[in-house]
C-alpha cells in the first residue's frame, strides 16, 4: 500500500534530470486544464468535452445512407465524421445553401467513402437538420423546426 | 520475496508494457486505421507547429509516416524481447513518426484526445531519461518509467474531470448537461436510443459517475495495486460504454492499453519462473 509519504521518498530517489523531466510534462499538461491554450499540440484533454459548450449550436445535422429501405450505419467514423458532419453543419446552420450546393458537397465528399468502404453506390443518401431554440431535457423530440430531408443519390448510380 | 526479486517484476512489468505499448496498441490504431476525407486539404486550418507548413503534408509522404510510425513501432517491441540495448533509439524515431502522423490527423497539429494518452505514453517511454541514481544493475534504471506513467494516466483523467469542473462547475453532473450531448449526436445507436427515454436522474447519475468515479477519483489508483486493478476494471468499461452509448468511436480503445500498467503483467512470466528454478 503506497501512502502520502511515499511521494517525497520517490521524487528524492530520481536524479535532476528526471526530477526535471517529471516536472516539466506536469507542469505542460497542467497547463492545459489551467488556460487551455488551443494553439498547443496537446490541448485536447478531456474524455468528453467538458461544461455545455456544444449546446451553443443548437443546429445539428445527421447523414444517414439508405439501401433497399435498410440504413447502413454507420456511415461515417473517426475524421470522416470529423470533418464531413463539421463542414456541413458550417454549411447548413449558418448559410442557407441551395440543395445543388448540398449536393455537389456530398458527391464530393461522401462517394469516396462510399467506394472506399466497398458500399455499393445504388443507395440514398439524407441528410437531415434539426433546430431547437433551446435545448433541454423534454423537448428533444420536438425541434421549433421541421426536420429537413434532403435526398441524394451517390455519384455513379445509374 | 527479496528487493531484487521485487526489481526484477519492475523490469519485467516494464518489458511486457513496452511490447503491449509498441506492439499491441500501435497495431490496433494502425488497422483501424486513420482517413482522410477529401475536404482534408480544402480545410487546411493548421495550428501549433504545424503554421510552419504552407500546406499539408502530401499523401505520399503522411503515408510514409503512417507506414514508418508502424514498423518502426513493432521493431521496437521486438527489440525488447531480442536487443534492448536498441530499445531507446528506435523509440524515439518511432515517437516521433507517430506524433506526426496522428497529429496530422483530425486537427492539424492538434492531438485527437482518442490518441493523445498512446502518444503520452509513447514518448515517455522512448524520451524519459533514465534514473542514474539508481545503484543497482543498470537495467533498473528505467524502472521509475512505471510510476511515472501510472502518475500521467490518473492525472489525465484527473485532469479530465478538473476541465469539466472548471468549464461547467457541477452543474455538468446536476443538470440535463449529459442528456444534451446525447440528444445531439448526428445520429444514435440503439442503446443512445433507449437512454435517451430514460428520466433525468439516470443522466445526472452517469454523469456523475463519470466525474467522481471515474476520473476525479482516478490517483487512488496509485494506492495499491487490488485499486489499481479496479481502476483498468472501471476505465475499460467506460470506454466500452462510451463506445456503445455515446459513438465516440474504438480509437479510445488505445488508452485501454496504456492503462494495463496497472495490471500485474510481470505475473504472467512466474509460471517460466518457477519452473527454471526448479
Amino acid at each position: 500500500m503506497m501512502s502520502f509519504k511515499m511521494i517525497p521518498l520517490f521524487f528524492n530517489s530520481l536524479d535532476l534530470k528526471s526530477k526535471i523531466f517529471f516536472v516539466l510534462i506536469f507542469i505542460a499538461y497542467a497547463s492545459q486544464i489551467i488556460f487551455q491554450r488551443e494553439d498547443w499540440p496537446l490541448t485536447k484533454l478531456s474524455l468528453f468535452s467538458g461544461g455545455r459548450f456544444e449546446t451553443f449550436n443548437l443546429c445539428k445535422i445527421s447523414i444517414q445512407y439508405e439501401r433497399g429501405g435498410k440504413s447502413i450505419d454507420p456511415l461515417l467514423l473517426g475524421s470522416d465524421k470529423f470533418f464531413i458532419i463539421g463542414s456541413l453543419e458550417a454549411m447548413m446552420c449558418t448559410k442557407d445553401p441551395t440543395i445543388n450546393e448540398v449536393s455537389t458537397f456530398l458527391h464530393q465528399n461522401i462517394t469516396p467513402i462510399l467506394v472506399r468502404n466497398q458500399v455499393p453506390l445504388s443507395g440514398v443518401i439524407k441528410v437531415k437538420r434539426r433546430y431547437w431554440k433551446e435545448l433541454v431535457y423534454g423537448n428533444f423530440d420536438s425541434p421549433e423546426v421541421d426536420e429537413i430531408i434532403l435526398s441524394e443519390t451517390p455519384q455513379g448510380e445509374r | 520475496m527479496t528487493g531484487h526479486d521485487i526489481g526484477k517484476d519492475k523490469a519485467k512489468q516494464l518489458q511486457l508494457y513496452k511490447i503491449i505499448i509498441f506492439g499491441a496498441a500501435t497495431t490496433f490504431l494502425f488497422i483501424k486505421g486513420h482517413y482522410y476525407p477529401p475536404s482534408f486539404y480544402s480545410q487546411w486550418q493548421p495550428i501549433s507547429f504545424y503554421r510552419l507548413l504552407d500546406q499539408p503534408l502530401p499523401p505520399g509522404l503522411l503515408r510514409f509516416f503512417e507506414w514508418g510510425w508502424f514498423i518502426l513501432s513493432m521493431a521496437t517491441a521486438l527489440s525488447c524481447l531480442k536487443a534492448p540495448q536498441y530499445f531507446r533509439a528506435l523509440a524515439k524515431v518511432a515517437s516521433i513518426f507517430a506524433v506526426i502522423y496522428l497529429g496530422h490527423d483530425y486537427n492539424f497539429g492538434t492531438i485527437y484526445h482518442g490518441t493523445q494518452l498512446y502518444l503520452g505514453v509513447l514518448l515517455i517511454l522512448a524520451f524519459a531519461p533514465m534514473n542514474k541514481k539508481e545503484e543497482q544493475q543498470q537495467y533498473f534504471h528505467d524502472r521509475w518509467h512505471i510510476p511515472l506513467i501510472k502518475f500521467f494516466i490518473t492525472f489525465m483523467l484527473f485532469g479530465a474531470g478538473m476541465q469539466k469542473l472548471v468549464k461547467g462547475g457541477l452543474s455538468w453532473v446536476f443538470s440535463d448537461a449529459l442528456f444534451i450531448k446525447l440528444a445531439l449526436l448526428p445520429s444514435h445507436t440503439w442503446a443512445a436510443t433507449q437512454l435517451l427515454q430514460a428520466p433525468l436522474w439516470v443522466f445526472e447519475f452517469l454523469a456523475f459517475i463519470i466525474l467522481f468515479g471515474v476520473q476525479l477519483s482516478a490517483p487512488l489508483a496509485l494506492f495499491h495495486r487490488t485499486i489499481g486493478i479496479g481502476y483498468f476494471i472501471l476505465w475499460s468499461c467506460f470506454h466500452l460504454g462510451a463506445t456503445y452509448i455515446f459513438s465516440v468511436g474504438s480509437t479510445f480503445y488505445s488508452q485501454i492499453f496504456c492503462y494495463s500498467l496497472f495490471l500485474p503483467l510481470y505475473a504472467l512470466t512466474y509460471k517460466g519462473r518457477s519452473k527454471s528454478q526448479n
